[in-house]
């Protein structure tokens, strides 16, 4: 008896406005605890308290088992049918945005595709955030003109099969609509037509370049401090020779000891090597230096093994 | 004179016989036909009571929310002698019935019985737009007001913990002093000893005290 559709209601494509609802869902609503709590005996000026108190929008969730609190007042309202003034008024408030949503989801089930397309897409320029439920019970955030756009588009939302609706270039062809103007073209015509846009588009522009050539002179930097490091490896490599050479003829042992201490000396530049090109993020210059390195390391290996041989046979060490 | 020697014009003829008046008995017979037609007519349903029609109230959402939870969790002790408003479960009192578990009891409080026995029928009434408008202003009144009231509730929070603030201020002034209070009293202790430690020199010579010390050493 509470779940009986108003007497005076007219009947919404040919069969009771409830039957909108599919069965299985609908009996869910009827057995839910919101229902039977909240929405009894419900008239349209106490759906607005109810709607005020909605936190999220959705259909069914956690395994098709609980309905939403929307998806209840969708119902009533189907129940109830309030005038179309009523539901006009639902959507031309500002304040809620939740009664917003629930008096368009009714208009997109009860009214005619002309209607539909007439008083809907006037919310496409309300972009507040909206609170969705999903199927597994989790929130995702959309915004309304995102659920206007998901009304006027899919085929089943919130878990309601929605009634077909004419293709709005259909409509347009037989004068029924005139054609679709949004805010946003609006705008975009503005800031084509007018030259002091274009002028203050220019001065935008010169910043940017700026930028850009700082990043430049960043790089250039970065190429003078490259190339200061190889003098410097070359400064080092000079004072290795002449430290070689004058201990060389006086005796065999102090020729090892030099030999262990260029090993050494190898080993902790090498690992010095390693740190850099680490530290380094450019892939080509990981390139460059790792074969700077290697030809590097392969000289002086021979270097050092020719010295020793040398040395064993009581020769001088190599002039380069 | 005998019984049934009667005088005047009833002794004079054989007049003993009791008589009926046709006319009402008929009259009585025809009320009587027409009663049992139209009860008949009433049990098949072909005509309506003749009683006034009870007039009852439009149906009204609930205002108060209804108690479910209030009772979970606890225990009670029902005996033989117990009312049955107070056995286990959710009792209604207008119909006097004993509901066990509260999705039926929501069915029931939503039923039709039960709104008849509370004289609503079960018509909702047809909101206008001026209805639904003065709601959105309602609403929109009250959430304005309910944001003025936690603003004046945190002003007086702040207000309390200032005054907080200066009662323990005050506090430590007072104890503050009591420890000067304490602090001079140490001192007047410490004259009288003193006084006590020095003896007249004379009166201990009348005593006959030398001293305190002993002839061992």
């Amino acid at each position: 008896m509470a779940n009986r559709t108003e007497k005076a209601a007219k009947t919404v494509k040919g069969t009771n406005p409830q039957f909108l609802v599919e069965k299985i869902i609908r009996q869910r609503i009827y057995d839910s605890m919101y229902w039977k709590e909240h929405c009894f005996a419900l008239t349209a000026e106490l759906v607005v308290d109810k709607g005020m108190d909605l936190r999220y929008i959705g259909g069914i969730y956690a395994g098709n088992i609980k309905p939403t609190p929307f998806l209840c007042l969708a119902l009533k309202m189907l129940q109830i049918q309030p005038d179309k003034d009523i539901v006009l008024e639902f959507i031309q408030q500002e304040e809620f945005k939740y009664i917003r949503a629930l008096g368009a989801m009714y208009l997109r089930l009860t009214f005619d595709s002309t209607e539909i397309y007439k008083y809907l897409e006037p919310l496409y320029n309300d972009f507040r955030k909206l609170r969705y439920m999903n199927k597994m019970g989790r929130f995702e955030a959309i915004y309304m003109d995102d659920f206007i756009d998901n009304l006027l588009r899919e085929d089943r939302y919130c878990d309601i099969q929605l009634p077909r609706l004419q293709k709005r270039w259909a409509l347009e062809e037989v004068d029924m609509l005139p054609s679709y103007k949004s805010l946003l073209d609006g705008d975009l015509v503005a800031m084509s037509d007018s030259d002091s846009e274009e002028e203050e588009v220019t001065k935008k522009e010169k910043p940017r370049l700026t930028s850009r050539r700082r990043s430049r002179s960043r790089d250039r930097e970065r190429d003078v401090g490259d190339r200061r490091e190889v003098r410097e490896r070359e400064k080092l490599k000079e004072r290795r020779e002449r430290g070689d050479d004058e201990p060389g003829p006086s005796s065999s042992g102090s020729g090892r000891r030099d030999d262990r201490d260029d090993r050494r000396r190898d080993r902790d530049r090498s690992r010095d090597r390693d740190r850099r090109d680490r530290r380094d993020d450019d892939r080509r210059d990981k390139k460059k230096e790792s074969r700077r390195g290697g030809a590097d390391n392969d000289e002086e290996r021979e270097i050092a093994e020719a010295n020793a041989l040398r040395a064993k046979l009581g020769l001088a060490p190599l002039e380069r | 004179m005998s019984f049934y020697g009667q005088s005047g014009s009833q002794a004079s003829g054989t007049n003993h016989r009791r008589t009926w008046d046709e006319k009402e008995y008929s009259l009585a017979a025809q009320q009587r036909l027409l009663d049992e037609k139209e009860a008949e007519d009433i049990r098949l349903g072909k005509k309506k009571k003749d009683e006034p029609k009870v007039k009852r109230e439009m149906l009204q959402a609930r205002e108060y929310k209804v108690d479910l939870d209030s009772k979970v969790g606890k225990s009670v002790v029902i005996t033989k002698a117990t009312p049955s408003a107070e056995t286990g479960g959710f009792y209604c009192d207008v119909c006097d019935c004993v509901v066990k578990d509260s999705i039926n009891f929501l069915d029931h409080i939503n039923g039709k019985n039960h709104q008849r026995n509370i004289g609503m029928s079960m018509k909702t009434k047809k909101s206008t737009v001026a209805d639904v408008r003065e709601r959105f202003k309602l609403m929109k009144d009250k959430k304005e007001r309910e944001k003025k009231e936690a603003q004046v509730e945190q002003l007086l929070e702040d207000v309390q913990e200032e005054e907080a603030r200066m009662a323990d201020f005050k506090k430590d002034k007072k104890t503050d002093n009591r420890k000067r209070k304490r602090d001079t009293r140490k001192d007047e202790e410490e004259d009288d000893d003193e006084d006590d430690s020095g003896l007249d020199p004379e009166i201990r010579a009348m005593m006959g005290f030398s001293g305190f010390s002993t002839s061992k050493r």
